[in-house]
């Protein structure tokens, strides 16, 4: 017992030493700037110009909202000021504290999609509103959040806390495009007119669905199966949320909309209910009525386009191509290449024949963007293509050759864009983004190493640039902080020698300049702009200084390729994608323009141009005598309770109750988690109604301990997760290589285990000991991918390698595993077969408990959080019993056929609904202790799993799957089955 | 066309312009063509204005009611001053009288006159259409119709240090925190010490030192391949990193000799250069038998001694031998003993002492004014006489880096000249804050670590140095702060 005691004491103190040393290692990275209204994190040096701007900005928007939503701030946002993107970005949640997220990269504006003015103030107006809607709270919010210490974020070890998340913050509880709709109508007004509710590209995509009678979502559609469906997937919230949001504001005013989403005394929980309460009818039948006014709104402006002949391009291909990149034109080969980006196929650059539309992959995206995909220019001379992966981070430049289809990085992290192809020097030019700054560079050949050129002040941005086939000018779409946008033209040469001396040839003013390229001979350059609010392609005669339309289309048409003399190839916008077109490149005399629902709102109900912020000016917001505190930032001396509420859970068979107290850090980057509870019931023995446990967790480092540890899915079973006796173990986690879509990790853990019954990993392997150390490690390589809209990977590689090591009365038992899966897409959207394999050995005797491997079983709970598809798991075997089959060395092979998902256009309620369902075929062989005949055991087994998934509360989603599998002893011949029932809580 | 030059341009035409403004139109002028033209059009406009003006000159008839009427209306003005109640009967009396018909038909004249006035300057702010944007080549085409309001501007957007992005965005200073370099470095304690330091801060704070990194001489000096190549020498670091370097560069009298004009006049010599580049100057220093003798007593005796100062100062070396000044000199117990010690004997008989004082350029610098005004001058003896002085001539480290072939090419170079020779550089080191520097203990642990002299020698480095904002970045005083606790975040 003494030495016992002994090796438990200084396992304890290994484990300290261990936390001291991660203490030690948890430096600031950050530094911190306080106002009474904003606590302001940053990480680089470099950033540090923004920061009074940024307070100025957010004191100036948080001053509307208070103004306007009766607002009360009751305590301070958190704002991460970032660059982990080359484009602006941004992000808020008020559970468990108010947070938001900036990116400080220019936005991108490829189809306007995006506004183009002062882009921090953009961000604090937008996200500052979801803040709002989401923390806005009632008496009763109030009382709540009072009761259980916090805000409660909803968390899966204990599901209970989804009912006290909503009981402190019920409007989180909101789909998307509710919480979307408002920051864009807000942030609109709030910019005086810049941004989506007059949106040309809005316009576009409802004018179109019409145009095709496209099927135009209600609120629950829209969700399910609408942000998945079309190679827009999330940003249909956006859209279909302004614009709902927009026509409630113009049908009635306004200030409705404030009163529908403002959360206060009186007001309901529910957003659905609280809508009922403020126009007086039901959400769905005011959805029906917009998509009915929507109708004929957009037929008008049809109507109005279809005054002058429309232009009729020829479709080269009838299949979308979801988003598309810059096109380049191939003359030798007569092709065009063009990065595409569409549901159901992996994102690559296609090689598209633009007589008769037939296409070909010649190398994969990774990491597509929406909308532009990729950057992309060509070497015609050694056919060579340039292009970005990696385009949602730091974007880095790849080349691929045509011929071959061999690709290669030349420049990691190069964060450029926009790129074009000097042939008069074989340099590469092209738009770089770091530090919220943008930069004209020059990459020459071999194009190993980049070089500025001109830096151009803060807020102001260069986009869409193109070279002269002489090399001789570079043309450019340029914005700046009141979002005027224009197209320059300037001299190679004058760049060269840091001249940065544009030629202004066309104000654009409230439209973009888009994609604007030079003829072969240089004398014209071909573009698109939304000036009569539909996108037409234009010419800009250089020499004569005259912009001349060449089309009149019904939807929009982007990205010109001149191909010949009288004909460009355009992509023209359906609502599945752009598809290619050929038109004439002849002038049209005219062009009618469309009516905006932005503007009918701003005739209607004037008071919104009145919303506009002033700018926020250092006389308003004297930022230094704001700021009350400049600091390190330290997770650790930041930790707090975030909220403490009653638990249920269950141990062995017995229910227990308790306490949860959840402390954590405002950057979350720090959380603890302590939960105590206790089992009244008398059929427990002495010693075990007590259970406790506790998990400090960093984004590498876990603490962990337990004592007679309780599970809340212990409440159904049929795998358990409660054990006798404690345990205090420590565990690392990092990446030792992370590229797009590839990650190489290694995990190892190690804990002590003392007065325990059964095998913490098995549940059905008693010990005949009772104390024991664990170590255990993993290396995984994962290179996955997927499709837009996938519910799942659909093709890559897996490989991964586990050691798991007990130590025992002085006795080490250890074991490895690894385990190999491969996956190819199938042609069917959505589908793939997958081969995953493992084989393992133990080092230990076949008789030890401790020194086999088990096998059984599907391995899901009634009710679970962990992954759902367990039957892929080395230890899982469906159709027998959970552990049945054990034998030290094993081989198992299991093929896997994932049919295409089903999508749901409306399976549900509002709240409640299924977004999704997929079927999942499967067949495994399974063989056990090869080198030992008596003992070895051969089972195969053949089943199905389908998996639902659900979504409740709007935005909670949980996975409802039900499987059945029939295994056979192939030495016996018995078979036996399995049939499998599991909702998997909080996804 | 930026806003500020239109704006140049309208206040020149208006006659508004300070005279600074009025300079720099001129300057940019003579640069941009686009800027003339637009100034020639609107001098044109103007012009034309001034014409249509004349052409519409209003009749005495229309002008003398409307004179009288303001007459009217400035003693009423005048009268509030005295007599608020006389005012307001005045005034009801002035209103009255205004709106008769013959009034009413004035005030529509001039209003007419105004409004076209208006309309045709509206005009005025804005540069022929074809000058700055195309136009649209029909008519034909609509424009939609979307609100917007008046958007901030660029003045609106108030940033802090924002010029400092222009460093960082350089492909240059980007390469260097890629490369680990400064990464390693700002990790390295020492660095963050010195960079914490009070010292540091004053010294990149201090006028003198910020004129010299910003002068062209040390710009086009630190640029050069030569500097570069010096400082990756080994025997450069390692005489860096002497305790007795830093000691004799923090004392007052390295520094006063490093500020005095004697000094800086020989540096800056033709002699001193050609000297310092010969081979047999450089052979000289690095023989044992010079370090011995100058690490011997009797040397630095000698050379501290006024004697041997008056001696060095004498106009003709030849006649000096002959001199009284030589007589008293070798009746010195001190040259005695030195010209007795095997060491000088060692020196005198050796084939590299013997080369060099065959050399003119030797004799040319000994024989020259400077040479001569420096070795006579009281900081040079104080210098010479110090114990830091002559360990750090005595150390072998100090002669091979004489004898190095990138340090003789440096100190021939005509850059490197006129930079010791400014001002500034005097002056900075003159400077309590860079001797302050010098004799702390971790700038000379920094100096020694491998991190720093590879930076130091790094190509992207020096085209930094080269760059008015690296100054003021490394002078602001967030920066010191941020390398004191963070790495670059890159």
């Amino acid at each position: 017992m003494g030495s016992r005691c002994n090796r438990g004491l200084k396992y304890c103190v290994l484990i300290t030493i261990l936390a001291a040393s991660f203490h030690a290692r948890a430096t600031a990275q950050f530094q911190s700037v306080k106002t009474d209204e904003l606590h302001l994190v940053y990480y680089n040096f470099g950033h540090e110009y923004l920061i009074n701007h940024t307070i100025r900005s957010y004191s100036n928007a948080l001053r509307f909202h208070k103004d306007k939503f009766g607002y009360e701030l009751r305590e301070p946002v958190v704002l991460i000021m970032s660059d982990f993107g080359d484009f602006a970005n941004g992000g808020a949640s008020a559970v468990p504290n108010n947070i938001i997220l900036m990116g400080i990269a220019p936005f991108h504006y490829a189809f306007e999609t995006n506004p183009a003015n002062e882009r921090i103030n953009v961000l604090m107006n937008h996200e500052l509103v979801h803040i709002v809607a989401q923390d806005k709270p009632s008496g009763s919010d109030r009382f709540f959040r009072t009761i259980f210490a916090g805000k409660v974020y909803p968390d899966r070890n204990d599901p209970v806390s989804v009912l006290y998340s909503y009981l402190t913050n019920p409007r989180i509880y909101s789909p998307r495009w509710y919480h979307e709709g408002i920051a864009e109508y807000m942030t609109t007004w709030m910019s005086g007119g810049i941004g989506r509710v007059m949106g040309a590209y809005d316009e576009m995509m409802f004018r179109t669905m019409v145009r095709d009678s496209a099927h135009i979502y209600d609120a629950v559609g829209l969700e399910s199966e609408g942000t998945t469906v079309d190679f827009q997937v999330g940003a249909n919230s956006y859209m279909y949320g302004t614009r709902f949001m927009s026509y409630l504001s113009m049908k009635h005013d306004p200030e409705s909309l404030l009163q529908w989403v403002s959360r206060s005394d009186g007001s309901k929980r529910s957003y659905a209910r609280q809508f009922k309460q403020v126009y007086g009818m039901s959400l769905d039948e005011k959805w029906s009525a917009w998509i009915a006014w929507e109708n004929s709104w957009q037929r008008e402006n049809l109507r109005r386009i279809r005054n002058n002949p429309v232009t009729q391009g020829r479709v080269l291909s009838r299949r979308p191509l979801g988003g598309v990149s810059r096109a380049v034109y191939d003359e030798d080969r007569d092709r065009i290449y063009v990065a595409v980006d569409m549901p159901g196929t992996v994102s690559h650059i296609a090689s598209l024949d633009p007589n008769t539309g037939t296409m070909s992959r010649v190398t994969d995206i990774r990491g597509s963007a929406l909308f532009f995909v990729s950057s992309l220019t060509f070497d015609p001379e050694t056919g060579t293509l340039f292009y970005t992966n990696d385009n949602n981070n730091w974007r880095d430049l790849y080349s691929v050759d045509i011929e071959s289809g061999k690709s290669r990085r030349l420049i990691k992290d190069s964060r450029t864009g926009d790129l074009v192809f000097n042939p008069a020097d074989r340099s590469i030019w092209g738009i770089r983004h770091f530090n919220g700054i943008v930069s004209i560079v020059r990459i020459p050949h071999p194009y190993n190493e980049w070089n500025r050129i001109f830096s151009l002040p803060y807020g102001e941005d260069l986009f869409d640039i193109d070279i002269s086939p002489d090399g001789k000018w570079l043309s450019a779409a340029s914005a700046n902080v009141s979002g005027q946008q224009k197209l320059l033209l300037m001299s190679t040469d004058s760049l060269m020698a840091g001249k940065f001396q544009p030629d202004e040839v066309f104000d654009f003013e409230v439209s973009s300049p888009s994609s604007f390229a030079f003829s072969k001979d240089g004398k014209y350059l071909y573009g698109s702009t939304y000036y009569s609010g539909v996108s037409n392609i234009v010419r800009y005669d250089i020499e004569n200084r005259e912009m001349r339309w060449l089309s009149n289309a019904e939807s929009g048409l982007f990205r010109p390729v001149p191909v010949s003399r009288d004909s460009l190839i355009a992509f023209e916008f359906t609502g599945n994608g752009f598809i290619p077109v050929r038109i004439a490149s002849n002038p049209v005399e005219r062009v009618s323009a469309i009516r905006f629902l932005g503007q009918e709102i701003v005739e209607q109900h004037n008071q919104v141009t009145e919303w506009m912020l002033p700018p926020p000016s250092p006389a308003q917001f004297p930022v230094e005598e704001m700021i009350t505190e400049r600091s390190d930032y330290s997770p650790l001396r930041s930790l707090s309770v975030v909220s403490a509420y009653p638990v249920i859970q269950g141990y062995k068979n017995y229910a227990a109750g308790g306490l949860r107290l959840n402390l954590g850090d405002p950057l979350r980057l720090h959380s603890l988690g302590i939960t105590l509870s206790y089992s009244p019931h008398p059929g427990l023995p002495a010693g075990e109604h007590l259970h406790g446990s506790f998990l400090y967790e960093t984004s590498s480092w876990s603490f962990f301990g337990m004592y007679n540890g309780a599970d809340f899915y212990d409440l159904f079973g049929p795998t358990r997760r409660s054990r006798k006796g404690y345990a205090l173990g420590v565990g690392y986690q990092d990446n030792a290589y992370r590229d797009i879509n590839r990650t190489l990790d290694y995990k190892i853990t190690t804990a002590y285990y003392g007065g325990l019954e059964r095998l913490p990993e098995f549940q059905n392997i008693l010990t005949s000991f009772s104390e024991f150390v664990s170590l255990s490690g993993s290396l995984t390589y994962r290179s996955m991918s997927n499709s837009l809209g996938a519910v799942d990977h659909e093709k890559g590689f897996l490989w991964e390698f586990n050691t798991y090591n007990n130590y025992v009365e002085g006795r080490l038992f250890p074991r490895i595993n690894q385990n190999l899966d491969y996956g190819i897409a199938l042609p069917v959207r959505h589908s793939s077969l997958w081969f995953r394999s493992s084989t393992g050995i133990s080092f230990s005797p076949r008789e030890e408990p401790l020194g086999n491997f088990y096998f059984g079983g599907f391995g899901n709970n009634w009710i679970d959080y962990n992954p759902t598809r367990r039957y892929r798991s080395y230890y899982s075997f469906p159709g027998v019993d959970l552990n049945q089959i054990g034998g030290v060395n094993y081989g198992k092979l299991l093929s896997e056929l994932a049919l295409p998902p089903v999508r749901f256009k409306r399976a549900g309620f509002r709240n409640y609904y299924a977004n999704w369902a997929q079927l999942n075929l499967f067949g495994s062989g399974l063989v056990t202790n090869f080198d030992h005949e008596a003992t070895r055991q051969r089972f195969i087994n053949a089943g199905a799993q389908l998996d639902v998934r659900l979504v409740v509360f709007s935005i909670l989603e949980s996975t409802l799957s039900v499987g059945y599998a029939s295994a056979w002893n192939y030495d016996t011949g018995r078979r036996s089955d399995e049939v499998m029932v599991s909702l998997r809580l909080l996804r | 066309m930026e806003d500020r030059i239109i704006k140049l341009i309208h206040g020149e035409i208006d006659g508004v312009n300070t005279p600074e403004e009025s300079r720099q139109l001129q300057a940019i002028l003579q640069e941009n063509e686009k800027a003339r033209e637009l100034l020639e059009d609107l001098q044109q406009l103007s012009g034309q204005l001034v014409r249509m003006k004349s052409e519409i000159e209003l009749t005495e008839s229309l002008v003398n009611p409307v004179r009288k009427e303001i007459e009217l209306k400035e003693a009423a003005k005048r009268k509030q001053k005295n007599n608020i109640y006389e005012l307001n009967a005045e005034a009801v009396m002035s209103q009255s009288n205004f709106f008769t018909g013959k009034t009413a038909a004035v005030i529509a004249s001039i209003a007419a006159v105004v409004l076209l006035v208006i309309i045709v300057t509206a005009d005025f702010g804005q540069p022929k259409t074809e000058n700055v944007s195309g136009t649209i080549g029909t008519d034909g085409v609509e424009r939609a119709e979307r609100y917007r309001g008046t958007q901030m501007t660029g003045d609106d957007v108030a940033l802090d240090d924002a010029e400092i992005q222009q460093l960082l965005q350089s492909d240059s200073f980007q390469r260097l925190v890629e490369s680990g370099e400064l990464q390693a470095l700002t990790s390295d304690e020492t660095f963050v010490n010195i960079m914490a330091s009070a010292d540091m801060r004053q010294l990149f704070a201090s006028a003198d030192f910020n004129r010299l990194l910003a002068s062209a001489d040390f710009q086009k000096l630190a640029a050069s391949a030569d500097f570069n190549h010096l400082f990756a020498t080994a025997d450069f670091n390692r005489l860096m990193a002497t305790a007795d370097f830093n000691r004799l560069v923090a004392s007052a009298d390295f520094n006063r000799l490093f500020a005095s004009a004697d000094f800086n006049r020989l540096l800056a010599s033709a002699d001193f250069n050609r000297l310092a580049a010969s081979a047999d100057f450089q052979n000289l220093m690095a023989t044992a038998d010079f370090q011995r003798l100058a690490a011997s007593a009797d040397f630095q005796r000698l050379v501290a001694s006024a004697d041997f100062s008056n001696l060095m100062a004498s106009a003709d070396f030849n006649r000096i031998m002959e001199s009284a000044d030589f007589s008293n000199l070798a009746a010195s117990a001190d040259f005695q003993n030195l010209v007795a010690s095997a060491d000088f004997n060692r020196l005198l008989a050796s084939s590299d002492f013997g080369r060099l004082m065959a050399t003119s350029d030797f004799n040319r610098l000994v024989a020259s004014a400077d040479f001569q005004r420096l070795v006579a001058s009281a900081d040079f003896q104080r210098l010479a006489a110090s114990a830091d002085f002559q360990r750090l001539v005595a150390s072998a480290d100090f002669s091979n880096l004489m004898a190095s072939a990138d340090f003789q090419r440096l100190a021939a170079s005509a850059d490197f000249q006129r930079l010791v020779a400014s001002a500034d550089f005097s002056n900075l080191m003159a400077s309590a804050d860079f001797a302050g520097i010098m004799a702390s203990a971790d700038f000379q642990r920094l100096m020694a670590t491998a991190d720093f002299n590879r930076l130091l020698a790094s190509a992207d480095f020096s085209r930094l140095m080269a760059t008015a904002d690296f100054n003021r970045l490394m002078a602001s005083a967030d920066f010191h702060r941020f390398v004191a606790t963070h790495d670059f975040g890159f």
